[in-house]
């Protein structure tokens, strides 16, 4: 299920976080979906085409790619 | 720039050597958020929220000082297993105290060092090295001490949520209890943590 069709109470999910934090934004949700795809793809043994992912998410912004730099940098690092 | 990446570890150690105390402690300061690290993960298998990290590296850093006439090695790797080395022995002490127990216990320290070389070793090896990664310049140095640096410099929930998420291997649902959040909100600090950790990591886009 994607974030963009489920229901959830987006003005809160900053609870917690640090007063003066910008209000959540539609592209969070989307870097979040990005994310957690690929952390499953790496987690399930695959390793996505990176390029054609990062095409399909291009609405996601630069901080994807730079997020993918890290989730293959950590991918087996569990002790 | 670091004195590390100015002189490199194996020309401090050299200095350092030479009771030049400047040295040994830029020497060894690179290596505060690595044991650090190490500290927290076995922290959290026995100790969790009895210790802070800090203090235990902040005592190893004072036993490395006391005792580094007895460091014979000369190499980034033997120096990390020395230190790694005492930070096992001060862990082992610390279980002790809050075990109630007051005598020295090797097997326990042996063990500490055992699991605090497979987790420094599993961290190296873990570190994937796509040659566009951030990883890129940590191909000369040992990649845990690396990522221990890095993660040292990232605000404290960020650090959190990483070290839990891909470190102890937890469900967001439990990053998300242990650190008193909702689900959501642990999900948004991974999904800003990930790109600030590569932008501290460096290194070719």
């Amino acid at each position: 299920m994607s974030h963009s069709e489920d229901f959830r109470p987006r003005q809160r999910i900053d609870d917690g976080e640090a007063a003066g934090t910008p209000p959540p934004m539609q592209d969070d949700w989307r870097l979040i979906d990005a994310l957690e795809e690929y952390q499953a793809a790496l987690e399930a043994g695959r390793r996505p085409d990176r390029q054609a992912f990062l095409a399909r998410h291009a609405d996601t912004g630069p901080a994807l790619a730079r997020a993918l730099d890290v989730l293959e940098f950590l991918r087996t690092a569990a002790p | 720039m670091s004195p590390h990446e100015s002189q490199g570890p194996e020309t401090l150690l050299q200095r350092a050597r030479t009771k030049d105390g400047d040295a040994l402690g830029q020497l060894l300061e690179p290596y505060r958020g690595y044991l650090a690290l190490l500290a927290r993960l076995q922290i959290g298998r026995r100790l969790q929220g009895k210790v802070d990290p800090a203090d235990v590296v902040q005592e190893t850093f004072l036993e490395a000082h006391r005792h580094f006439a007895r460091f014979q090695g000369s190499t980034e790797a033997e120096l990390t297993a020395w230190l790694r080395q005492i930070l096992a022995a001060r862990l082992a002490k610390m279980v002790r105290h809050y075990l109630g127990t007051q005598r020295r216990d090797v097997r326990l320290e042996q063990q500490l060092a055992a699991e605090l070389d497979q987790s420094s070793q599993i961290l190296d090896q873990g570190l994937v090295a796509p040659s566009s990664s951030p990883s890129h310049q940590a191909a000369r140095r040992e990649q845990a001490v690396l990522l221990g640096s890095a993660l040292e410099q990232l605000p404290e929930d960020y650090r959190e949520v990483l070290i839990l998420r891909h470190l102890e291997g937890l469900s967001f649902p439990d990053v998300a209890q242990r650190m008193g959040r909702t689900v959501l909100s642990v999900k948004k600090l991974w999904a800003r943590a990930l790109p600030r950790l590569r932008d501290i990591l460096g290194g070719p886009s």
